[in-house]
């Protein structure tokens, strides 16, 4: 019987209070009589053909009364739902970003086997026989590839394109397991010099330039100069690494392609089946200990070699940061559910009269919860739809300042994964702000009802003051970097990048780089011009040399730059000892260097290093006698301004010439823009020279500052969204508090109270909550601001006198709007109040 | 008055034994038991469940009156058709003999 007792319970609560007795009653009879097995094989049956029915049919019948009362209140209704909506649509949004990011599966075979390695051997510079031995050295791998990502020019019979190619070993797309959509992937020998002049291209590109038609195989393409014939287009989705659109079999013939600046070749690879990355660890750490000079000795633990699964390279760079939004996601999600909680506890309670002319016409207790459990998880459910419209345009924004790193990590919301997650949030939001209703409807509870929603009122408070002045710490410290001094000024400054690279100039670059700036420096309007080959902010790689320096005994890595006469003037760079490099600083005069002050104070100090020699490192082999120091500069931030100044040699571009360089154009004050005209002018000089990337310094310094912009953007929304729901819950409790002690008001102000003693009563009940939740708020934002330095290294912890003034004026808003709202009570006429009831 | 079609075989024979009179739940198993020589053996929540669905539909409807306490149990409750409802049986009873009728040019019966 007892078991049958709970299969019974099973029903809908409508069912089982109508017949619950005269079934149990009528099985009770049977029991005595039939065989008990059959009987209960027979209700279990019985249990499974009817569930569906009986909850669907009470499911509708709660849905449309839920329906009907909700439509009396439609702004009430519509807010919570919005609110909520759009709650769940930011997190929905955010989670598509986590889950393309760090968790839709990678579209290599096996990604969890693949593993790149972060380190300065050097087998890709010594040819295909030094990576088979290296390969030997690593018994642990079945197979390596390596790989250099460069940009290149594409000339097609109809247009010339600068485009993403990728130098790799003829392994690459055999080691990483991606079918090609069309055609073959590199031969083994097709990595042998001379036999190099192969190309598998991306989807994308083959859509772009080619329209998609598949007799781009085997024809002919010329990047830089070279011609390649096309043999493979990858799949849709794949364009690793660095978005490449081009992969060349190359690796150990890179001298074929002249190219521009720095290209670093990485190394990848597949664990041998069976063995796991913890075993594979520790056996490349084995290794690495074993060998002499494996790395790059003079740098340090930062440089030290590493193996790491190719998930993690992929993602390491953002795995904090979405995480951290996502909290506060969360944060907002709990703050929009306790508004809701509380919206409810009221709805409900103002349903009680309601509930009980129910009770008496015979619905039981848990069919009155079932039908409050169904109201809040349609309201849920109704939010989640909201939702995906709320996510769509979060995912919008998203990938507009955050965008994907690869196209198989874009962005979705129409995705299984992202969908239920929707889905499940929707539901535990439901159940959430459903148990609050719930738990106080049973008996004796409801004079628990106050404290809790004081409580509410208190968590409100301290999620969303953590959250405000965790955005305004973060929006502090973005100022904070754009007031920085960079060491140079971005105002007033165009840019335009130029690449010699396999063009009849690629020789004769300082000589066209001069020829460049002497029409750049005639055309009206312009104040200063220099050029430099990395320019900072932009820059994503450097050269540089070890140096030995006086202050060290190890060796000290300095950045490596090249510029011309003027670009220190042009930028506003301030030269604080020496001079600056003049025309007379040629290749064939004497070796000259200017150094950064980072650098002067490591080897003797500002005075000191001026007209001495600096020394090379042996390191790499013997490097011979430095350039003489003719200057020291004050320190700038290369790589912007949320990172340090680096020890750097500034050597002159006609003693250092590379085959691209950067420009730098100073315009006077209240020229319009020069872009349009820099760019016709380059183009009138040689045509055949490709110019990229025309912006102004200032751009280019907010494209560095894009990510601590955007996520200071999001928390300051995330703050501002839920201050504002904590106003509003605020608002109306104090609303609620008044209504239900309007009649003890009355008696008090007839008694002789005074309009603002009774206000004084209100604000005291609730202040507690408010204080409650600051203190919290104040005490746990140290805390939480050390989560942000993902965000923006620089980030510093708010200085206390700044979290009290924050948490104060929060304080005075809270107790100035329930001030505001106990107003009316400056109206209360005893007399009436006390009619009225 | 809904179709005949939406009247399982169970709320058939309980429709069946209701015009006979008011009946409660365990009296109308019993009937039906009779009826079909044990073949058709609901259980107590199938029963109630279509006794449920013919409430719903209007077929039947609960009966106010109730037997002396001595008699019977005061607990039970008791079920009665409704004009709907001896229509809705007579339209399957209907049915049930056009099928047959049609069967029979076709199987030897």
């Amino acid at each position: 019987m007892w078991l049958f007792r709970q299969l019974l319970r099973l029903y809908p609560a409508g069912f089982r209070a109508e017949y619950g007795t005269a079934i149990e009653q009528q099985f009770r009879e049977e029991w005595a009589t039939q065989p008990r097995l059959f009987l209960l094989l027979q209700a279990l049956s019985e249990l499974l053909l009817l569930w569906p029915q009986l909850t669907w049919a009470e499911f509708t019948q709660d849905a449309k009364y839920c329906w009907r009362t909700w439509r009396k209140r439609t702004l009430v209704t519509l807010l919570a739902v919005l609110s909520l909506g759009m709650a769940i649509g930011v997190s929905t949004g955010v989670y598509s970003v986590i889950d393309s990011l760090l968790y839709r599966s990678l579209p290599f075979r096996e990604p969890d086997r693949l593993v790149h390695f972060r380190s300065y051997f050097a087998p890709a510079f010594e040819g295909r026989a030094s990576l088979l031995a290296w390969k030997t050295d690593h018994n642990f791998l079945s197979d390596v590839a390596l790989f250099s990502a460069t940009e290149l020019n594409l000339t097609t019979q109809s247009s010339s394109l600068r485009v993403k190619t990728v130098e790799t070993t003829a392994n690459f797309f055999t080691l990483l397991g991606t079918p090609l959509h069309i055609g073959r992937a590199f031969l083994p020998d097709e990595e042998l010099k001379g036999k190099t002049n192969v190309a598998v291209i991306s989807h994308g590109l083959y859509q772009q330039a080619f329209g998609g038609d598949a007799r781009v195989l085997g024809q002919k393409i010329i990047l830089n100069q070279q011609p390649f014939t096309v043999v493979g287009i990858a799949a849709p989705s794949f364009d690793y690494p660095d978005n490449a659109a081009i992969w060349l079999p190359t690796a150990f013939d890179q001298d074929r392609i002249q190219k521009s600046g720095v290209n670093s070749t990485y190394t990848m690879a597949r664990l041998k089946d069976g063995l796991s990355f913890a075993a594979a660890t520790s056996a490349f750490e084995a290794v690495a200990s074993r060998k002499k000079n494996y790395g790059f000795p003079a740098a340090g633990e930062a440089y030290k070699p590493r193996m790491l699964s190719l998930r993690d390279e992929i993602t390491v760079e953002y795995r904090d940061a979405v995480w951290i939004l996502f909290a506060g996601v969360a944060a907002v999600l709990l703050i929009a559910c306790a508004n809701l909680s509380h919206l409810l506890l009221s709805r409900f309670a103002e349903r009680e009269s309601e509930f009980r002319i129910r009770a008496w016409l015979g619905a039981g207790t848990s069919r009155i919860h079932q039908q409050i459990l169904t109201e809040c998880i349609l309201l849920s459910l109704a939010a989640g739809l909201i939702g995906l419209a709320f996510a769509w345009l979060t995912i919008k924004i998203g990938t507009h300042y955050y965008p994907p790193q690869f196209a198989f990590q874009r962005y979705e919301i129409l995705e299984g994964r992202v969908l239920l997650f929707t889905f499940a949030v929707s539901m535990i939001c439901g159940l959430c702000f459903s148990l609050a209703p719930l738990l106080l409807r049973r008996e004796g509870r409801s004079r628990w009802t106050p404290r809790l929603r004081l409580s509410l009122l208190a968590v409100q408070i301290c999620l969303s003051a953590l959250l405000t002045l965790n955005s305004l710490s973060l929006g502090r410290s973005l100022l904070d970097l754009y007031k920085v001094d960079l060491g140079y000024k971005t105002e007033q400054i165009h840019t335009a990048t130029i690449s010699t690279a396999a063009t009849t100039r690629s020789d004769s670059t300082n000589l066209y780089c001069e020829q460049v700036m002497e029409a750049i420096q005639r055309l009206p309007g312009v104040e200063a011009v220099g050029a430099i080959d990395f320019l900072p902010l932009s820059a994503k790689s450097f050269m540089a040399g070890i140096y030995k320096v006086q202050t060290k005994t190890e060796p000290e890595l300095a950045i490596h730059l090249a510029i011309t006469p003027g670009f220190l003037s042009t930028v506003g760079a301030q030269l604080v000892a020496g001079r600056d490099f003049t025309a007379a600083d040629r290749l064939k005069s004497n070796e000259v260097a200017i150094v950064n002050e980072s650098f002067a104070r490591l080897d003797g100090g500002i005075d000191k290093i001026l007209g001495r020699k600096l020394k090379m490192s042996k390191t790499f082999g013997d490097q011979g006698p430095g350039p003489t120091v003719i200057g020291v500069i004050k320190d700038f931030r290369f790589a912007g301004p949320a990172e340090g100044s680096n020890a750097t040699v500034i050597r002159p571009f006609a003693q250092k010439p590379q085959n691209f360089f950067t420009l730098t154009v100073r315009s006077k004050r209240g020229t319009p823009d020069l872009s349009g005209l820099i760019h016709s002018t380059l183009n009138s000089l040689d045509p055949k020279i490709p110019v990229y990337d025309v912006l102004t310094f200032t751009e280019r310094l907010n494209r560095a500052l894009a990510r601590p912009n955007f996520f200071s953007l999001v928390l300051f929304f995330f703050g501002a969204f839920s201050l504002l729901l904590t106003l509003i819950h605020g608002y109306s409790l104090c609303a609620q508090m008044l209504e239900q002690r309007r009649r003890e008001m009355g008696i008090r102000s007839a008694l002789g109270a005074t309009p603002s003693e009774l206000r004084w009563l209100i604000l005291r009940n609730l202040l507690p909550a408010v204080v409650t939740g600051l203190a919290a708020a104040f005490l746990l934002s140290t805390w939480a601001a050390s989560f942000l330095v993902v965000f923006v290294s620089s980030i510093s912890t708010p200085p206390t006198e700044w979290r009290a003034t924050v948490v104060a004026i929060l304080a005075a808003t809270a107790a100035a709007s329930i001030w505001l709202k106990t107003r009316s009570l400056l109206k209360l006429s005893p007399a009436e109040t006390l009619r009225a009831d | 008055m809904p179709e005949s079609k939406d009247l399982s075989p169970l709320a058939f024979h309980l429709l069946l034994s209701l015009l006979q009179g008011e009946r409660h739940g365990y009296a109308l198993k019993r009937e039906i038991l009779a009826r079909t020589q044990n073949k058709l053996n609901p259980g107590p929540s199938l029963l109630y469940g279509n006794i449920n669905r013919l409430l719903e539909q209007g077929l039947i409807e609960e009966s106010e009156e109730r037997p002396d306490p001595h008699l019977d149990d005061q607990r039970r409750r008791y079920y009665r058709i409704t004009p709907d409802g001896i229509a809705a049986a007579q339209a399957e009873a209907q049915r049930m003999q056009t099928l047959v009728k049609l069967a029979g040019a076709y199987v030897a019966l």
